[in-house]
């Protein structure tokens, strides 16, 4: 089978938890002897405004030679990542990535397309134009809703940072975002995509319920989220008591929630690693490292290696998931199970699909600082409590498994198109 | 808020044309006209030019100097207009507005004449500019600067012009409003308020401020001097403007509530201090005067003033800086000097004296107006006060209602969210009825359906019982027919009685015939030995053709053609294709035939099996897979079938985790029973639970096939279920699948799984696998069996009999009686070659499997075909290969031979460096035949291992057989690669690693095939003991 994945950013410029799946599941596809290639974007310069909202914005920072000039509007370049062929896109001038179809980069899509059997979405910003092609050509096609940036191109935060229940068919964007009218063109838009893809997969019940129960109504097929295994090895557990954080420092993130909880539990054997990085001269950054300024106990260690996760979680005894908003379904929470590890994850988004609380882990309230500071405290007096919790861990679906689910899909599809 | 939305107002017009009248008025209403410390020159230490003060910003009039310094001009000496920009003038006037900008306000603004000359330069750097003229009749202008500064009247005049000029086109370009000082006080002030409505300032009453400004030169002016025309027309002009004042919009921001308050208090309050300093500047200045005054040292103040005054005029010569800066302060300190005799001037002539009594007259009467201002301030700061007061009670009643409506607010909200309560509540409610809704719905699905087919049944079997009544009845008569005809048959048993004496007559007969036949037998068996003799010559010439070109071809089109069945051929009409394939050939060539021969081929028109030998399993029959959970479709795997898993290992607790954690949270399965046969020396006891029994057996006792077996006698469940102990289930319903199928029909013996790689899985493996499936054409899930198979060709039969030990499951009774043997290979195809024979079926599923590979380096792949070739000899008849007669006598000649392939290979490696696929493939081929004395680089470890332990390397023979085998063997992976990676981007170090590894399959089968002949033609078996030995153990 020939087999094109798109998404809106990839490797090895973008690594976040979409480009890795996309990138596992399509490895994956080729050992089991089809043909895969991802078509993506690649912003410029990418700018994130400060909640960590999905917009992006592409700036004429770098010049990259081998994107060559196709038209004045799109330029392409076609690279190899790993052992996967990657087709990436770029404007030749910046756009704000806020509208569902792009008829700039319509005119090149029949010429990739063609050459495929199967079209799949992982995340379908900037190509939602794709799916036009796709229906010329008849090619089938399948979305796996990796967020909710159809729903939200906020990621369901309003601009005064609060959990928004959604989009009330743009309304509230209007109302809560102050969005002018052009939000209500986007909203029909991305409904018009999601309703007609051919199948639609959903990584987590939160993402998925989160469009049903916005009256997005239609079949949405559940294929967890995996863990490539290869990465996986036996590993063992540090002597002290290691909590550790891994992501980006943001509000959201809650890392000042885990810090301070971590302060308030005065017991000198445990300590708190944290991996990940904020922006430089951002606030938030600035209040994680006063926060944590003077508490020896608390190492920050920098950006982690995906390569080198084996090697990190050696020196792990309890990994911390503190998120403040819907995380949907964090690739650090499979990781952690994977590896055996205990979890303590803001019971929220799509955490408490897979952490039961004092089974294979606790959730607490997120934000609530006295909350997370009694887990770390039970961890702190009962040793044996790390190993009591490993025991009845289950291991996360792999990622043979989600790539199998998704193959015999595109077989079925394939024999009733 | 932004200060830019802020009005910025400009106020300007011709000296001594109302300015600062109109300036303050705007500062009254709220308008902020800059930090007080700018003030101090020109209201704390005021000048006599205008009592009431010039309420100039210091900062402005500076900068506009500096404008005209630049242009080597003066106020009053400008005649032209200015061309020359000062430098940084944008930065000056920013840093200036920025000072402006500290302070909230409704309104800034800035007055001086100058900018009627300096504004061109200098508007684009003030944001939201309001320009507010004001002009007067040019001879009270004239008449006024002749008494502040003495000039004539034609300087005035023309300064009037040029300044009036310059306004109006400002005023025209910036749509500015003017405003005309001779207009009666109601009109003027009428207007004023007007435009301060415009600029949302504070509406004030301006009336105590303008009775107190006063106009002295409309009274002593000299009405009879005769404009010229244009200044005349000018003035019409100005008139005509200012009466048309377009009242245009002006942007004025909104305010909250809040900020409007703060803003209005703060201005009020700047415009206070401005007006305190001022007063307390004026009575202190009054006051230093009278002393100074009295400081005089004469007593005759005609004497006095004169002495004052010529001491001025002779000054003003030799001190210009008085003229410039002629404050009185000044004046008195240098007539005090005169008075003391320090500084002697002359008395010229009358006249002057009389002027200077004028000038002293004045003098007088401004400290009169001082003393009048002073008052008129306190009056202005008494009305302001009130002002204030008024304000500030309007600002209370504002509180009380903010107040209110706020705990009406807080009411409102309580309301609302009980009213969200509500809701949610009402919404969970709803929510909840519709999922009881929803499962009734379901439900109700279910009945009808039910209902439906309970309904048919019913129909059915009534039907059927009218239909059994009928044959019952028919039977009956039936029966009464067989009685009739049972004794007609024993008359014709009489009759056959009689028949069979004649019969043994013939025999006898018969017999004597054989006796005949037999010695024509022997006469063929003479024949057949002549005929082998001939077949062994034509075999030489075999060997000849099979090298040419024509044999290639037709071994292609052959191999094809192969893979048909007899059966198959038969049912397709071989015949006919062959016919056509002969014309094709005839008329359109070879090449042609190959092409379309293969495109057919290609598109499947002929299937790999023959459609006889399976049937593909009808969609609803498949139990639903690849969703493990589905909120709407959901697919319940109801626990049905009792199973006994059992699994083989030599490896530890932990590596067995995965796969029983998995068999544990299988579904549909009412009996689980695990059994581990553990041939490791490992303590598996913690395993060990009522489900899980573990068998201990030495390691030296292992086999892959008895040691299931063993399994299976342990078990005590109705299915049989073997996996490897690292291969792990491909999802949780597995099991539960194979069981529904062999359970669908009594003939199905077995159920086999696919592989899927693993995530760490390497090329060689990828590609074995998917050639492997490919080769077995399961592309789908299907049913196999055959009742002749002895007569499908080696590949249909392996096909066919595929089951794979990683994962099958069994019916334990059929199993029972077949049983794993135990021999070292192949043990999973052995048991599928005997049930199928046996007449049983087996479901070979493509829509399930098992995780399952092994990343093996190339040393493994010639043990693993060396044993392979050897079992699956006799199992599926592989034909045999005479090496002798291709030049290979020995099997220490064949590894030489194999040693020096494996150089080409590692030289052409060394050689070939394509990223494209296709031409990697072809230069590889084709430097594989290129001879080359350099020793390689390239090399695999593990075969250098292995050809070292053989021991027997002989570096100058040539290769005499492999190559095309090698070259056969790797277009497949070349086809593979082709299909599943990009044309463009070949991986060399993954490509070379797999070419070496199928070289060790080629090497593997080669020796394979030498030894398993070399038996079959009874040779010495010790000869081959160390090839074994090496080779074994995998």
């Amino acid at each position: 089978m020939r087999i094109l994945f798109v998404t809106h950013q990839f490797f090895p410029l973008h690594h976040t938890g979409t480009e890795r799946v996309t990138l596992d599941i399509s490895k994956q596809l080729q050992r089991m002897g089809h043909q895969v290639t991802v078509l993506t974007y690649e912003p410029s310069s990418v700018l994130k405004s400060e909640n960590n909202s999905n917009f992006l914005y592409s700036g004429t920072g770098t010049e990259d030679p081998d994107f060559k000039k196709l038209n004045e509007n799109i330029k392409r370049k076609d690279y190899l990542y790993e052992s996967i062929p990657v087709i990436s896109f770029r404007h030749t001038k910046s756009i704000l990535g806020f509208e569902i179809f792009d008829s700039t980069i319509e005119p090149f899509l029949t010429e990739i397309l063609q050459n495929f059997d199967i079209v799949h979405f992982t995340h379908p910003m900037r190509f939602c134009s794709a799916l036009k092609t796709c229906k010329e050509l008849h090619i089938p096609t399948v979305l796996t809703l990796t967020d909710v940036w159809l729903l939200c191109p906020r990621g369901l935060v309003t601009s005064d940072m609060e959990i928004c229940d959604g989009p009330d068919e743009g309304k509230n964007c209007m109302e809560l975002c102050h969005y002018d009218k052009n939000i209500l063109t986007r909203y029909k838009d991305a409904k018009y995509f999601f309703d007609n893809i051919d199948l639609v997969f959903s990584g987590s019940k939160f993402a998925r319920n989160s469009y049903l129960e916005n009256g997005w109504k239609r079949e949405i097929h559940l294929n967890t989220f995996s863990v490539d295994f290869s990465f996986v090895k036996n590993v063992e557990d540090p002597k002290e008591l290691v909590f550790v954080f891994m992501g980006t420092f943001g509000w959201h993130k809650g890392l000042h929630v885990l810090i301070e909880a971590f302060r308030s539990v005065k017991n000198e054997s445990i300590r708190l690693k944290i991996f990940g990085r904020g922006e430089k001269n951002n606030p938030y950054t600035d209040t994680i490292t006063s926060l944590a300024k003077d508490d020896k106990r608390i190492e920050f260690c920098g950006v982690f290696e995906y390569e080198n996760i084996a090697k990190i979680m050696n020196d792990v005894s309890v990994v911390v998931i503190p998120s403040n908003y819907k995380e949907n379904f964090p690739l650090v929470m499979q990781l952690a199970l994977a590896f055996k590890k205990p979890v303590i994850a803001s019971d929220t988004g799509g955490h408490p699909e897979v952490i039961q609380d004092g089974i294979n882990g606790f959730l607490f309230e997120p934000g609530n600082v006295a909350n997370l500071s009694k887990l770390i405290q039970k961890f702190a007096d009962n040793r044996n409590l790390v190993n009591n919790i490993k025991k009845s861990i289950k291991l996360p679906p792999r990622i043979e498994q989600e790539a199998f689910n998704y193959e015999q899909a595109y077989y079925e599809m394939l024999k009733t198109k | 808020m932004s200060q830019d939305k802020i009005p910025h107002v400009v106020v300007t017009g011709m000296h001594r044309s109302g300015t600062s009248f109109l300036i303050r008025s705007l500062n009254l209403c709220g308008c902020y006209l800059g930090p007080e410390s700018d003030f101090y020159d020109t209201e704390i230490a005021p000048k006599f030019g205008n009592p009431k003060g010039h309420w100039e910003n210091m900062q402005f009039v500076n900068l506009n100097e500096q404008i005209l310094k630049e242009n080597n001009t003066t106020w009053d000496t400008i005649s032209s207009e200015i061309t020359k920009k000062p430098k940084n003038l944008q930065s000056s006037t920013e840093k200036i507005l920025d000072s402006f900008h500290k302070k909230n306000a409704i309104g800034y603004g800035f007055k001086d004449p100058r900018f009627s000359v300096t504004l061109g330069f200098l508007a684009e750097y003030i944001p939201n500019l309001v320009l507010l003229g004001i002009f007067r009749h040019p001879l009270k202008v004239a008449e006024s600067l002749k008494i502040r500064n003495g000039l004539t009247y034609q300087e005035s005049l023309s300064l009037w012009k040029f300044y009036n000029e310059n306004l109006l086109k400002l005023l025209q370009q910036h749509n500015g409003f003017l405003i005309d000082f001779d207009w009666e006080q109601k009109k003027l002030l009428d207007e004023t308020s007007k435009i301060i409505k415009k600029l949302g300032l504070v509406e004030t009453n301006l009336e105590n401020w303008f009775s107190s400004t006063e106009k002295h030169s409309d009274k002593s002016m000299n009405s009879s001097y005769v404009l010229s025309s244009d200044i005349k027309n000018l003035y019409e002009q100005l008139k005509e403007y200012s009466i048309k004042n377009n009242f245009r919009e002006i942007s004025i921001p909104i305010f909250s509530e809040d900020e409007y308050r703060k803003i209005i208090s703060d201005s009020i309050t700047s415009s206070n201090s401005i007006y305190d300093m001022t007063i307390k500047s004026a009575k202190t200045e009054i006051k230093k005067i009278q002393n100074d005054v009295s400081l005089l040292d004469t007593n005759d103040p005609i004497i006095s003033l004169l002495i004052i005054y010529f001491s001025r005029e002779d000054l003003q010569k030799s001190f210009p800086e008085l003229r410039e800066n002629g404050d009185l302060n000044n004046f008195i300190k240098w007539a005090n000097q005169i008075c003391q005799g320090k500084i002697k001037g002359e008395i010229e002539t009358r006249e002057k004296i009389l002027r200077f009594s004028d000038w002293y007259f004045k003098a007088n009467n401004y400290l009169i107006n001082r003393e009048k201002i002073s008052d008129n301030f306190d009056r202005d700061r008494r009305n302001l006060r009130e002002e204030i007061s008024k304000q500030k009670n309007i600002i209370a009643d504002f509180d009380q209602d903010r107040t209110n409506l706020r705990e009406e607010i807080k009411k409102q909200k309580n309301i609302i969210a009980d009213f969200d309560q509500d809701r949610i509540n009402l919404r969970k409610e709803v929510s909840n009825q519709k999922l009881d809704l929803q499962n009734l719905e379901n439900a109700k699905k279910i009945l009808v359906k039910e209902k439906d087919k309970i309904t048919k049944e019913k129909t059915t079997l009534s039907e059927e019982n009218t239909q059994l009544s009928k044959e019952k009845t028919k039977l009956s008569e039936e029966n009464t027919q067989l009685s009739k005809e049972k004794t007609k048959l024993s008359e014709e048993n009489t009759q056959l009685s009689k028949e069979k004496t004649t019969l043994s007559e013939e025999n006898t007969r018969l017999d004597k015939e054989i006796v005949e036949k037999e010695k024509i037998l022997k006469e063929f068996d003479q024949d057949r030995n002549n005929l082998r003799i001939e077949l062994e010559s034509n075999q030489s010439e075999l060997e000849a053709i099979k090298s040419s070109k024509i044999f290639k071809i037709a071994r292609f089109a052959g191999s094809k053609l192969d893979k048909v069945s007899k059966k198959k051929q038969k049912a397709l009409g071989v015949t006919p294709i062959i016919k056509t394939s002969v014309e094709i050939i005839k008329t359109e060539g070879v090449n042609s035939f190959v092409t379309k021969a293969s495109d057919k081929i290609k598109r499947k028109e002929f299937s790999i099996l023959s459609p006889e030998l399976y049937q593909p399993i009808p969609v609803n029959t498949k139990t639903k897979k690849l969703i493990h959970e589905d909120l709407d479709i959901k697919v319940i795997y109801e626990p049905q079938f009792s199973i006994s898993v059992i699994i083989p290992t030599n490896s530890t607790e932990e590596k067995l985790q995965p796969l029983l954690e998995n068999i544990f949270s299988q579904k549909g399965v009412s009996d689980l029973e695990i059994i581990i046969i553990n041939s490791s020396n490992e303590n598996l006891e913690n395993l060990s639970s009522d489900t899980v029994k573990i068998v201990n057996i030495p390691s030296s006792q292992f086999n892959h096939g008895s040691s299931r077996t063993l399994g299976a006698e342990k078990a005590n469940n109705d299915y049989l279920t073997f996996f490897t102990d690292d291969a792990i289930p491909i999802n949780d319903h597995l099991l539960y699948d194979m069981c529904k199928i062999i359970s669908k029909d009594p003939k199905i013996a077995a159920a086999t799984v696919r592989q899927i790689p693993q995530s760490n899985c390497d090329l060689m493996y990828s590609y074995s696998l998917d050639y492997f499936y490919n080769f077995l054409g399961l592309d789908d899930d299907r049913i196999v069996y055959c009742d002749n198979l002895e007569e499908l060709d080696k590949d249909e039969k392996r096909r066919i009999c595929q089951i794979d030990d990683v994962c099958s499951c069994f019916k334990k009774n059929i199993f029972d009686q077949f049983k794993y043997k135990s021999i070292p290979y192949a043990e999973d195809l052995d048991i599928g070659v005997r049930l199928i024979e046996k007449g049983y079926k087996i479901a070979q599923l493509f829509s399930n499997g098992v995780i399952h590979s092994h990343n093996r380096e190339a040393s493994y792949y010639v043990k693993r075909q060396f044993i392979e070739s050897q079992v699956l000899s006799p199992i599926l008849g592989y034909p045999t290969v005479n090496f002798k007669n291709i030049g290979i006598s020995s099997i220490e000649n064949l590894i030489s031979n194999f040693y020096m392939l494996y150089r080409s290979i590692s030289k052409s490696l060394d050689l070939t460096n394509e990223k494209s696929s296709v031409k990697f493939f072809k230069n590889f081929t084709e430097n594989l035949h290129s001879q080359n004395s350099q020793e390689p680089k390239s090399h695999d470890s593990s075969l250098d291992d292995l050809f070292n332990q053989f021991g027997i390397l002989k570096n100058n023979n040539e290769v005499k057989f492999g190559v095309n085998q090698f070259i056969a063997a790797i277009e497949p992976f070349e086809k593979f690669l082709r299909k599943t990676y990009h044309e463009n981007y070949l991986i060399k170090n993954d490509v070379s690693s797999t070419l070496y590894k199928i070289f060790g399959s080629v090497l593997g089968n080669s020796l394979g095939a030498y030894i398993y002949n070399a038996r079959q033609n009874n040779k010495d078996k010790n000869e081959f003991l160390k090839i074994e030995k090496i080779l074994g153990g995998i």
